[in-house]
């Protein structure tokens, strides 16, 4: 078990995008942080906002902005999700974990020098340290030791050496140990441990022993968000599609990666398109069966986009998508019925890209007696509605809806050419409670032998309601 | 020196279209299997259908086949010209959560829409209406339905020249029932059936 520890001393800095020298940032009117100029002039954090500006009256102050902290821990807990699944985030930095075989990058000096690069890539300034407990990476890495540390090493005793200051201990408890003499973490171990927990609390305690080791870390792992948001800013302006789908696929890959690594796949997403003219395109994907392809999210993307024409250059694409850990798929195997809709699945999604959801139709049956309420077109998913058998006769496999009126010649309708009456009359006579309806149905043939539904209302007129295909 | 097809019969030479043998399923009406290659509606086909006017029992004929179809696989309908209504098919045993009804709005869209039902696994037969399909979209479409096992047909208005299908039916009604003729790619006389429905 290793610990690898970041520590973002300049945190509250780090966040500000311009810091003009000197520079410092202040919570209840205390400075938290300054930079090295203001350093220079003698300033540390502590001192009160009114005894700053006294040293150094050029010193430009900001609120310090927690929310940004905390945003900006976020993006770097994203970036150490990478190297393992589990991390926690902490109010200045965060602590990775790994077992004793190491993590993808390699042993532990490659990881230190990667991590730490990476770091500087990201223009942080940070403190790494790796160590077998979560505290005592974390102890070193605050005093700033650059040590790597498996547990072969002589760890427990070099961490003795380490400033007492940098322990997270209440500030009372720091006084106290200020005050009986103790400047280093080995002379407050070697305290005995039943009169610490009497002077200072157990709590003290059980930080030293969670620090050596003899005590099991309760630290919370930081649980990634369960929302995908990528925004990828063209440097130039695109009008090629070609340009258009090449980006959406590098974005569909990196999210493809994010739902594997967690288990996760995506059932309803947005997809934006901003174009220079300040206008987006946005497009609303929801999808049958929860996906994580790259071919079929990208397929139903292009299905969609299709014919659609840009206003103007294209500045940047985005996918929002709310990611759903599912199971589904994983467990086809034991049932060969799932594979089959599967497919099925994916069709509907496709055709609903392409064609529209109202494009894409399902019936369902419903028992009632006038024609046109007892079919139901709805979209998918069908209804699923009781659909016990109805002891219908003859009825027509297409529905005139609403019915053509016929005309009549000496009291025979017609449709090209006089009808001759085969079966009927059937009386139909309902829906007193919604739009009532008396009609007598008959089967009809015409001239060239096709076969109609037709029926006279009250009142003698002639309708057609459908054809028998 | 003997001629060319008397060789191919001694020889037992592989001929595509002959030697392939075709699934088939029955149409439900045993005069017509009859005159059917294979006794039935063959796989992998676009049979084309060619009718005067819709509703002179164009579904009846295909629904036994559909009916079955759907307590096993989705049947799709791409652009049906009218409603269908639902107690018919119920009546028919037609399972009406397996039927997908696609209008298109273009008849490209239609077009898209046959072949990817064409493509999926999951999809047991297509049935399309057009009122107009160029030769080589129908060609296409033919290329298609060879690929996967699907039932695939399409009905077309009577006028329209003929297209290159391996299976066509001309269908029209008379006092009896159904009269069809068939005419297939292989040079023998259309065959007329007469069904009653």
């Amino acid at each position: 078990m290793l610990w690898l520890a970041v520590v973002l001393p300049a945190l509250p800095l780090e966040v500000f995008a311009s810091r003009p020298a000197p520079f410092g940032v202040v919570e209840e009117r205390v400075l938290v942080a300054c930079d090295a100029k203001a350093k220079s002039y003698g300033l540390s954090p502590g001192l009160s906002v009114t005894q700053a500006c006294a040293v150094c009256p050029s010193l430009s102050l900001q609120v310090r902005d927690r929310l940004a902290e905390a945003a900006l821990l976020e993006n770097l807990a994203v970036f150490a999700y990478r190297l393992s699944p589990r991390v926690v985030l902490k109010p200045t930095g965060l602590l990775i974990h790994f077992t004793d075989k190491m993590s993808p990058v390699g042993d532990p000096h490659t990881l230190f020098l990667k991590v730490e690069e990476q770091l500087q890539d990201m223009g942080y300034q940070a403190e790494v340290a790796i160590a077998p407990t979560a505290a005592a990476a974390w102890l070193c890495a605050s005093s700033g030791t650059r040590t790597v540390w498996t547990k072969h090493d002589a760890w427990r005793t070099a961490l003795r050496s380490l400033p007492l200051k940098k322990l997270p201990l209440a500030k009372e408890v720091h006084d106290a140990c200020a005050g009986l003499g103790l400047s280093l973490v080995g002379e407050i171990l070697d305290l005995p441990r039943a009169g610490l927990s009497r002077r200072f609390g157990l709590d003290v305690v059980h930080t030293l022993e969670r620090l050596m080791g003899e005590r099991p870390e309760l630290d919370v792992s930081w649980v990634p968000p369960s929302l995908f948001k990528r925004r990828l800013l063209f440097s130039f302006a695109i009008e090629a599609e070609e340009t258009l789908l090449f980006g959406i696929h590098r974005v569909v890959r990196e999210w493809v990666m994010v739902m594997r690594s967690r288990e996760a796949r995506v059932s309803q997403f947005t997809l934006d398109i901003g174009c220079e003219d300040r206008t987006t395109h946005s497009e609303r994907f929801t999808l049958v069966r929860p996906e994580r392809s790259v071919q079929v999210l990208m397929g139903l993307m292009r299905e969609r986009l299709r014919n659609w024409r840009p206003s103007a250059a294209i500045t940047f694409v985005s996918v929002v998508a709310p990611l759903d850990i599912s199971t589904e798929g994983s467990l086809s195997f034991w049932h060969e019925e799932g594979c089959h809709d599967s497919g099925f699945k994916e069709l509907l999604d496709r055709f609903h890209a392409r064609l529209g959801r109202e494009s894409v139709r399902t019936l369902s049956w419903h028992p009632d007696h006038r024609p046109e309420r007892s079919t139901i077109e709805g979209s998918w998913p069908p209804l699923g509605l009781p659909a016990h058998m109805p002891p219908f006769c003859d009825r027509p496999f297409w529905l005139v809806d609403p019915p053509i009126s016929l005309d009549v010649i000496h009291h025979i309708p017609q449709s090209s050419g006089p009808l001759r009456i085969i079966v009927g009359p059937e009386r139909l006579e309902t829906g007193w409670w919604d739009g009532s309806v008396v009609r007598d149905y008959f089967i009809a043939v015409n001239v060239r032998n096709e076969r109609l539904w037709v029926f006279r209302a009250p009142d003698g007129q002639w309708f057609l309601q459908g054809y028998f295909g | 020196m003997k001629s060319v097809p008397v060789t191919l019969e001694r020889m037992g030479v592989h001929r595509g279209l002959s030697c392939t043998e075709t699934v088939t399923m029955s149409t439900g009406f045993p005069e017509l299997d009859q005159c059917l290659e294979g006794g039935g509606w063959p796989v992998g086909v676009l049979t084309e259908l060619r009718l005067g006017r819709t509703g002179i029992g164009e579904m009846r004929l295909l629904m036994p086949l559909l009916a079955s179809l759907s307590r096993k696989a989705y049947v799709l309908w791409v652009a049906p010209p009218y409603k269908p209504y639902a107690p018919a098919l119920v009546a028919q045993r037609m399972v009406l959560d397996r039927l997908i009804l696609v209008y298109p709005r273009t008849h490209k869209e239609a077009l898209w829409a046959v072949s990817q039902g064409l493509l999926s696994p999951s999809v047991g037969a297509v049935v399309s209406w057009f009122s107009n399909i160029q030769e080589g979209e129908f060609r296409a479409l033919q290329r298609r339905a060879s690929e996967g096992g699907h039932w695939s047909f399409c009905f077309l208005p009577e006028t329209l020249a003929p297209r290159p299908s391996r299976l066509r039916l001309a269908l029209q009604p008379i006092q009896e029932g159904l009269r069809i003729v068939l005419s297939r790619k292989a040079k023998r006389p259309p065959t007329p059936v007469v069904i009653a429905l």
